[in-house]
């Protein structure tokens, strides 16, 4: 996964500049930064210049989120097939990375950065990953610790749960 | 530290709302106590969903199972509720079941929720028919339908039971609140009615003369209705008697008829292929039209009716199909019925059997299609 480069000749475009928790600068096109509800609040509110600190999200995770934010805003801003189909396919992308770590982290970034698609991909991959399953099976895929205790999965089989084994 | 159990309550709901299957709803609440939590507070949007098989249990009383065709796994449910009462499907998430005291209920098996309808004897019978036995055989079909779809949760509030009984195959509606039974008075002809179907606060009836009455939820008054000429499948069906072949019903706002086709031998037995067909009704033109896709729509047929659903992959279903219980007659002389669920391909009119066949006592206590909804 690359970051692509911008190849439209628009004047002058404004970015911003973000860092992650772990100190990495990211250099990112205004209105791609602008999916981030969070970000978009503060160019709105004039406190956009300089660098704008990410201490929620590690630069692994927050590279994810600017390529995705990159590629929806250029489709949006071209309307054009191309760029369209740029979006979904690193999408796709997204839809396949692993549930226990990475996928957490960018739900929470998408959450913490408030961009709306991201989350919505994200819940989805995740409810993706729960479906067909037994809750031993994802608590497997996600790395979650059981903890129910006796009786309470002993009321869950008598409030009529009839799958629950 | 990435902790899916930490994860914020909006965002486990935001991921649950992508949940389809009633049978995944059950597996997240049973994760973890973050997990039930949100489960249990927040709201649903249930989705329609693809019935589960209940078949009978011989060496098991009051247990039934349960044939997922989404988790291709079957459950062994105990349900008391039907010990020794007589049982019929309504092609939804609810059996009508008759006490050998007359009394009439209505159980969703799943839940194992319970609720008593009035008993049989405010149908007002004639003093012969509620003797024994023929007291037992009043009740010929059932039909639940809800007055919203979708319906809001927890709510058994709008649904409402339409029941065909007694010699003449009348109509009797129950609503919640009714202490009693209300016949459907019909007019002109002295119809005998076969199937039911719920379509925009109107019920939709089929008779054995092929015809179709329609009425107001709720008036029960008989609305004029052009009557379309039913298709010749349907009329041969209805020439043989075979009134179990024909089935009606309501489908995102379309009512089709679905006819089951199969031979029989000179002893009556059914031999060779199932077809089956369906016709749409055009309200414009007031004719039956076949259907010969039905796009993203499976049927489930049991002796009762069908129910139809969208979006049948999201279950691991097939679209454009109908799924139905064969019954292997070669083993009926012998005293056991051998059955069969398979699955009609509508495209290229072929069945296939899905590897679930099971024995069962007899042929009254067939199989039903039932219906989950999540409380």
């Amino acid at each position: 996964m690359s970051l692509s480069s911008s190849t439209d000749s628009e004047s002058e475009k404004k970015t911003i500049v973000l860092m992650s928790n772990d100190g990495v600068i990211f250099t990112v096109e205004e209105s791609a930064a602008a999916k981030s509800q969070t970000i978009n609040q503060m160019i709105e509110d004039g406190c956009s210049d300089g660098t704008i600190p990410i201490p929620n999200v590690d630069s692994k995770t927050l590279e994810m989120v600017i390529e995705h934010c990159t590629r929806h805003a250029k489709a949006e801003r071209m309307a054009e097939a191309e760029a369209k189909a740029a979006a979904e396919e690193y999408d796709a992308e997204l839809m396949k990375v692993d549930a226990k770590k990475t996928l957490f982290h960018l739900m929470m970034a998408a959450n913490y950065l408030n961009v709306h698609s991201l989350l919505q991909l994200t819940a989805l991959a995740a409810g993706n990953a729960i479906k067909g399953k037994t809750p031993d099976q994802i608590r497997d895929t996600f790395g979650i610790i059981n903890d129910l205790t006796p009786e309470e999965e002993d009321q869950i089989r008598k409030d009529n749960t009839w799958s629950y084994e | 530290m990435a902790d899916w159990s930490q994860l914020p309550y909006d965002l486990i709901h935001e991921v649950a709302s992508h949940l389809v299957a009633i049978e995944d709803f059950h597996a997240f609440s049973a994760v973890c106590c973050d997990w039930r939590s949100v489960y249990s507070t927040k709201e649903w949007h249930q989705r329609p969903q693809v019935p589960l098989l209940m078949i009978f249990v011989p060496e098991k009383n009051g247990f039934r199972n349960f044939i997922s065709l989404y988790r291709n796994k079957v459950y062994k449910l105990e349900i008391p509720a039907v010990r020794g009462r007589k049982t019929w499907g309504s092609c939804s998430g609810w059996i009508l079941t008759l006490g050998l005291d007359l009394t009439i209920q209505l159980l969703n098996p799943l839940t194992r929720v319970c609720l008593s309808l009035p008993p049989q004897s405010s149908l007002q019978l004639r003093p012969n028919d509620a003797r024994t036995p023929y007291c037992y055989r009043v009740i010929k079909r059932v039909f639940v339908f809800m007055k919203q779809q979708p319906p809001p949760r927890n709510d058994e509030g709008d649904s409402f039971v339409v029941i065909i009984y007694g010699p003449l195959y009348q109509l009797a509606v129950y609503r919640p609140g009714y202490t009693s039974w209300t016949i459907v008075k019909e007019t002109a002809t002295l119809n005998q009615f076969i199937g039911v179907a719920f379509r925009k606060d109107r019920i939709f009836a089929l008779c054995k003369a092929g015809s179709l009455s329609v009425f107001d939820i709720d008036s029960l008054a008989a609305i004029d209705f052009d009557d379309p000429t039913p298709p010749e499948n349907v009329k041969f069906a209805l020439r043989k008697g075979k009134f179990n072949h024909l089935m009606l019903v309501e489908s995102r706002g379309d009512i089709l008829i679905v006819c089951k086709q199969q031979d029989s031998n000179r002893c009556g037995f059914p031999v060779g292929p199932v077809h089956f067909f369906v016709y749409t009704l055009d309200f414009i033109n007031k004719q039956w039209v076949e259907v010969r896709d039905l796009g993203n729509r499976a049927i489930f047929v049991d002796k009762s009716g069908c129910v139809v659903v969208c979006g049948p992959e999201r279950f691991n279903c097939r679209s454009n199909s109908v799924y139905f219980v064969a019954d292997d007659m070669k083993r009926w002389l012998v005293g056991e019925v051998w059955i069969d669920l398979c699955v009609y391909n509508l495209a290229d009119r072929v069945s296939e059997a899905l590897g679930f066949s099971s024995e069962i006592p007899n042929d009254v206590l067939l199989p039903l299609w039932i219906v989950p909804t999540l409380e």
